[in-house]
This record gives structure tokens, sequence and C-alpha cells, in this order.
């Protein structure tokens, strides 16, 4: 039921902005009148809308039941945070996103952040490991020779 | 007459004596006075010999000068006593030379060995003063010798010293120098690669260097 909304989730902005919309949809179930369908249309964006309204079709599943066990979802979903080099498409995105929830599941978020320090590549940080695959530090390491190569030429 | 006659030739004999101890004792005091010159006057060596001389010739001059003296006084004194005879007078001549002769050859031997007595004294002040001016001298050249072999060393290690300064200074200089051509020069290479690489990787090249990162993290079980 919640792998399709949660599917849509690519990245942390994303899920933040999200669990917002379901807290509101949430606090609306407490008040008199069609204030829920109301968000729906007005605060929450269309997909995420058409896909609520999916799950809760037939009335079956109670609607603060599903909004409370989204909103936990969304909060137990797995970071993994990359840098990179460029400010990526939504194409780029989703090649990363379906190639990590290949290897770990479903339920992950990506926290990407661009810094064109790292000239090219990803650092990768994910359940407290630490990768830098990035070009600097194929570059800083590859200098360290090159240093002291330049070094030598300068003594002279 | 004749007591008067003895009496004339003690009184003649007792001046004479008094004469001669006065001008021995003028002579002692005029040598110890020479000495005490010489002594505080260390070095003057020529100086010292023409004092001698001319103190001895003073001296001489002195003692002639008062024995012709003595010698008008007792003239003056026989030709003043007119009650003696002419033998009295003959024999007083007599014994006035006899006595006269008899102090002289006296006063000649004491003048002698007060004067061998200053010349030894005087040889021996020359001697000491010239023994003492060789150690001193010898000292001098000593001190003096010592006191340039320690100014040498003293230099020596001062310019050591300077020298090492110099060097450290250098060395740090140069490390400094160096560790700053190292970083300028890197950070330039870094600055035009990462200007370089960053507009000439396109996006898709991005994107594959990031799936190849994602891919090694794969390998290194980081998923």
């Amino acid at each position: 039921m919640y792998s399709e909304i949660l599917s849509r989730v690519k990245t942390s902005e994303e899920k933040e902005q999200l669990q917002d919309e379901i807290e509101a949809l949430k606090v609306s179930l407490y008040e008199r009148g069609a204030v829920f369908e109301d968000m729906l249309k007005t605060r929450v964006r269309a997909w995420a809308s058409q896909q609520i309204r999916k799950d809760l079709e037939g009335g079956e599943i109670d609607k603060e039941k599903y909004l409370t066990v989204l909103i936990e979802k969304l909060k137990e979903a797995k970071c993994v945070k990359l840098s990179i080099a460029f400010e990526p498409t939504q194409v780029a995105i989703d090649k990363f996103y379906t190639f990590i929830t290949g290897e770990i599941g479903e339920n992950v978020v990506l926290d990407i952040t661009c810094q064109p320090k790292i000239m090219g590549g990803a650092i990768i940080i994910y359940e407290g490991k630490y990768r830098n695959f990035s070009l600097r530090r194929v570059f800083e390491e590859e200098s360290k020779t090159f240093n002291e190569f330049i070094l030598k030429i300068l003594a002279r | 007459m004749e007591s008067n006659i003895i009496y004339l030739t003690i009184l003649v004999g007792v001046s004479i004596v008094l004469l001669a101890i006065g001008v021995v004792v003028t002579y002692l005091s005029i040598v110890s006075k020479y000495i005490n010159v010489k002594e505080e006057q260390v070095g003057l060596k020529s100086a010292l010999a023409a004092e001698k001389d001319k103190l001895l010739e003073e001296a001489g001059r002195k003692s002639s000068q008062i024995i012709e003296e003595a010698r008008v006084k007792a003239q003056e004194i026989i030709k003043e006593a007119q009650i003696f005879g002419p033998e009295q007078k003959e024999k007083f001549s007599l014994e006035l030379e006899r006595a006269s002769a008899t102090q002289a050859r006296e006063y000649s031997q004491v003048l002698e060995r007060a004067q061998n007595q200053a010349i030894q004294t005087i040889q021996a002040i020359s001697e000491e003063l010239g023994g003492q001016a060789v150690k001193e001298v010898e000292a001098f050249r000593r001190q003096l010798t010592e006191q340039v072999a320690k100014s040498q060393e003293e230099a020596r290690v001062l310019i050591e010293e300077a020298y090492k300064r110099l060097e450290e200074e250098v060395e740090k200089y140069k490390e400094v120098r160096l560790k700053q051509v190292d970083e300028s020069v890197f950070e330039v290479l870094k600055e035009i690669s990462r200007r370089v690489l960053g507009k000439e990787i396109t996006t898709e090249e991005h994107e594959k260097l990031v799936m190849k990162a994602l891919e090694e993290a794969k390998r290194e079980n980081v998923f």
C-alpha cells in the first residue's frame, strides 16, 4: 500500500515536503466539514493527492491510521548521503535512486549536496560508513608524488 | 809653651777629624739619597752611572775644598800665634804636616772604602734591576702571547657561532620558501585542474562518475 507513494520520494527534500503535507492532512481530520478534501486539493501536490486517494479508495482503511503509518515510514526511511560536483537532473537522481534501492531495498531517500570542489565522482555516507570516490581525492593522492617531483626540480 | 803647642795641635787635629767626619757623613748621605733616587727610577741605568760619576766628583771636590779651607784656617791660626818662636813654629809645622798627612791618608782610605762600597751597591742595584727588568719583560711577553692566543680563540669561536647561526637561518629560510613554493604550486595546479575539469566534464560524464562511485561503494560493501 505504501510502496507506491514512498517510491516517489527519492530525496530528503521530497521526504520533508511530503511529511509536511501528511501532517497537515492529519490535522484536517479533526476539523469539521470537508476540510480533508479541501486540503488534498489545496495543500498537497497533485501526484501525492492522487496516490493518497487511490490508497484510501473503498473506505476500508482508516484515514488517520494511514496517515500515521505513512509518517512513521517516512521517518524510518534510510538516508544515503551523496556529495556530488554538479546539480543533478531528475533523470540522474532516478538513476542513482534505482541503483541504491536495488542494493538496499525500498524506503530510501537520497540526501544530495552539490560540492563543485570535489571536481567529480561522489562522496558517499551510509549508516556511518564514509567513502570518498571524488576526483579531488584521486588528484590529491597523485599530487603527493607529483609534489615531491616538483620539489626535486625546484631544489636543484 | 809646650802645652800650648800640644793643645793647638790637638785642636787642629780634632777640627780636621770633625771636618773629615762631616765630609764622610755628607758623602754617605749623598750616596743614600742617590740609592733612593735610583730605586725610584728603575730602568735608568745610564742616568744612574752619570749621576754616580757626578756625585763622586762632587764629593771629591767638596772634600778637597774642605781640606783646603782647614789648611788655610790652620795657617791663619798659626800666624796669629805670635807668641810662638821659630823653633816652636817649626816643630808645630812639622807636627801639623804629620797630622795633616795622617788625617789625609785616613780620609783617603775612608773615602776609598766608601767609594768602593757605593760602587758595589750601585752595581748590585743595577744587576738586580736588570734581572728584574728581564723577568718583567719575559712575564709581559708570556702574558702578551697568552692574551693573543686567547683573543684568537675567542675570535674563532665567535666566527664559528656566527657562521652556524647564519647556516641555520639560511636553512630555515630555505625550508619556508620551499613550503611556500609547494603550497602555491599545488594550489595553482589544483585550481587549474578544478577549473579545466569542471568546465570540460559534461553532466552525462558527471552522472557516469557518480554511478562509478556507487558501484565502487557496492564493491566495498558500503550498502
